[in-house]
């Protein structure tokens, strides 16, 4: 009975863009992508979509038909553009994600041998194209249609192997330095293309997390270079990305401001309420449900009780909140859990928002 | 002489926490030529300056890419001084053996790496399985190698129920009381650990050495 005063009033992406743009809007939007679930509401198994646009779209598409999504999303994610380039990738055929098998910079000196892929050819940058504009084309007059890729130094450690990158930093930063670079260049051929279609684009660079290496380290190697991605994409796509970091990013959360990205996607282990204060008044916030004990092992009570957590600390931040996960949805997670949460957003995330709606 | 000795251990350590392979080299090599114990080297020297980037590590003071490298040199140094160890008589004991691994379906294997560089230094024998492996492949090594612990990673959701899955293995098969079970990730929590009934859940490499001694206490 309740549920049925619940309409919403605005389409994903007016509600999207209003808060964004700092206008009255609806609800608090709900900004979990849906890939695994979607797929087994659609009857199509996610190792199919890998090499099908058609299937990419369609899951997207039963994503917020059935599912109820307010974004959509196609892209190369963590290993794509490396996998362009020449990193092979490996495609469990049963619950588990993608992974990389071989990296394509075995030595140093094979860099000169790569070359920036070509979006239309190169390994699955086809596919998501293919699938963007097939979503852009029936469902983004009304939801956001983004496209995610991974920041140049989580493609880098992809291109050369995590350890041996890392090790990179210290052993021949003038190697890092143009791996990155390549990484960069490689990334916004990509980003080009998306544009095009008129689909957005968001970052992850989880390898770049605080866990991974140190504050200082993430100025002078990944910084620079998400700097540089963040004002390809605002120029190209018209939309500063959002842009998520894995771990504790607390040490570099005025950097994430600092490249430019209109959101910032935050870890469960981060307290909302700090960064609303810290960077607050500078970006929206999105985040940051537990993925793992709520979403993955908790109830729909659980998942209710989480959202209000959330919403309480982010509701009244200057820039805007999103509710969302602290990082992926995890491939197990039941589609209750995942509807209690868009539930959530509608029900204690309702205009006026007043902090008694979410205790 | 004694003075000399205990300056070229520290300044090995130091080599070790200074990320300096070269040095670690170098120095190694004196210590041989010096005539000097290649056992208390290691343990005075290398492992002692492992520990010291293990905790700076847990300050955060160091990251991934300061104890790979620490690592490297720690490695270095052993290369130049294993071929001396003595083989101990009477006094040699048995290193408490671990077997450690990614469970099934995970590759990520960064944080396994270092609990094993950890744990190694620390004294232990470790028995690494790699990535991507069988519940049972655990359990087999480990009872195959009669290792008191069982050490297993994983960093993504998809995975974690084959940690689970040890354990219930270990109970059918009526030996979980044989081994410890500790077990460490990204998305693996206290809460989790509890709930599968592991023996210990360690937040990061550092803190799995320390809980590795607790659970192996009178054992090692």
């Amino acid at each position: 009975m309740a549920i049925l005063s619940l309409r919403d009033e605005m389409t994903p992406k007016e509600r999207l863009e209003a808060v964004l743009n700092g206008r009255p809007y609806d609800r608090v939007p709900c900004g979990v992508v849906i890939h695994n679930q979607a797929g087994k509401v659609a009857g199509i198994p996610h190792w199919e979509c890998y090499f099908s646009s058609e299937k990419t779209a369609q899951t997207q598409i039963a994503a917020h038909n059935i599912l109820g999504a307010e974004a959509v999303a196609a892209g190369p994610g963590l290993p794509g553009i490396a996998e362009a380039v020449g990193s092979i990738v490996y495609y469990p055929k049963e619950e588990n994600s993608p992974y990389i098998m071989e990296v394509a910079v075995k030595q140093p000196a094979d860099l000169d041998q790569l070359k920036i892929p070509n979006p239309w050819l190169d390994g699955r940058l086809p596919i998501h194209l293919g699938a963007l504009q097939i979503l852009v084309d029936r469902l983004g007059d009304f939801v956001p249609v983004t496209s995610n890729v991974a920041g140049p130094f989580t493609t880098a450690a992809n291109i050369r192997g995590t350890e041996d990158f890392l090790r990179e930093l210290y052993r021949n930063p003038e190697f890092a330095h143009r791996l990155l670079q390549f990484s960069l260049e490689s990334t916004i051929a990509y980003v080009k293309e998306v544009a095009k279609l008129g689909a957005k684009v968001s970052i992850a660079d989880p390898t770049a997390s605080p866990t991974l290496i140190s504050p200082k380290q993430f100025r002078e190697f990944a910084f620079p270079y998400l700097r540089e991605l963040v004002a390809m994409i605002r120029q190209l796509t018209g939309s500063a990305p959002s842009l998520h970091i894995c771990g504790n990013t607390t040490k570099i959360w005025q950097d994430m401001v600092a490249t430019g990205a209109g959101i910032l996607s935050l870890d469960d282990t981060i307290d909302l309420a700090a960064a609303k204060k810290a960077v607050g008044e500078e970006v929206t916030l999105f985040g940051n449900v537990k993925p793992t004990a709520t979403m993955y092992l908790g109830t729909p009570k659980d998942v209710r009780q989480d959202a209000k957590e959330c919403l309480a600390k982010g509701y009244d931040n200057p820039k805007g909140y999103i509710l969302s996960l602290g990082c992926g949805l995890p491939m197990g997670a039941p589609v209750e859990n995942i509807q209690a949460l868009f539930q959530a957003a509608r029900e204690f995330g309702r205009y006026p928002l007043r902090l008694s709606n979410f205790s | 002489m004694a003075n000399n000795k205990e300056e070229l251990l520290k300044q090995l350590a130091d080599a070790v926490v200074d990320m300096d392979e070269e040095k670690a080299v170098e120095l190694a090599q004196i210590i041989v030529a010096e005539g000097i114990d290649a056992y208390e080297a290691i343990e005075k020297g290398l492992s002692a300056g492992m520990e010291v980037a293990g905790r700076l590590f847990e300050e955060e003071e160091y990251f991934i890419p300061e104890l790979l490298m620490c690592s490297d040199a720690m490695y270095a140094g052993l290369g130049v001084l294993k071929p001396h160890l003595k083989a101990k008589e009477g006094a040699a004991e048995e290193k408490v053996k671990v077997v450690i691994g990614v469970i099934e379906g995970d590759t990520h294997d960064i944080g396994k790496n270092l609990v094993k560089i950890l744990l190694e230094t620390s004294g232990y024998e470790i028995i690494d399985l790699g990535r991507d492996i069988s519940p049972q492949k655990f359990i087999d090594a480990a009872k195959e190698q009669d290792a008191k612990i069982i050490a297993i990673s994983t960093l993504m959701t998809t995975t974690m129920d084959g940690l689970a899955e040890v354990i219930r293995l270990l109970r059918q098969q009526d030996i979980r009381e044989q081994f410890k079970v500790m077990v460490g990730g990204a998305p693996v929590s206290q809460a989790f650990a509890d709930k599968i009934g592991a023996d210990s859940y360690a937040v990061n490499a550092a803190t799995a050495v320390r809980l590795a001694r607790q659970l192996t206490d009178g054992v090692a």
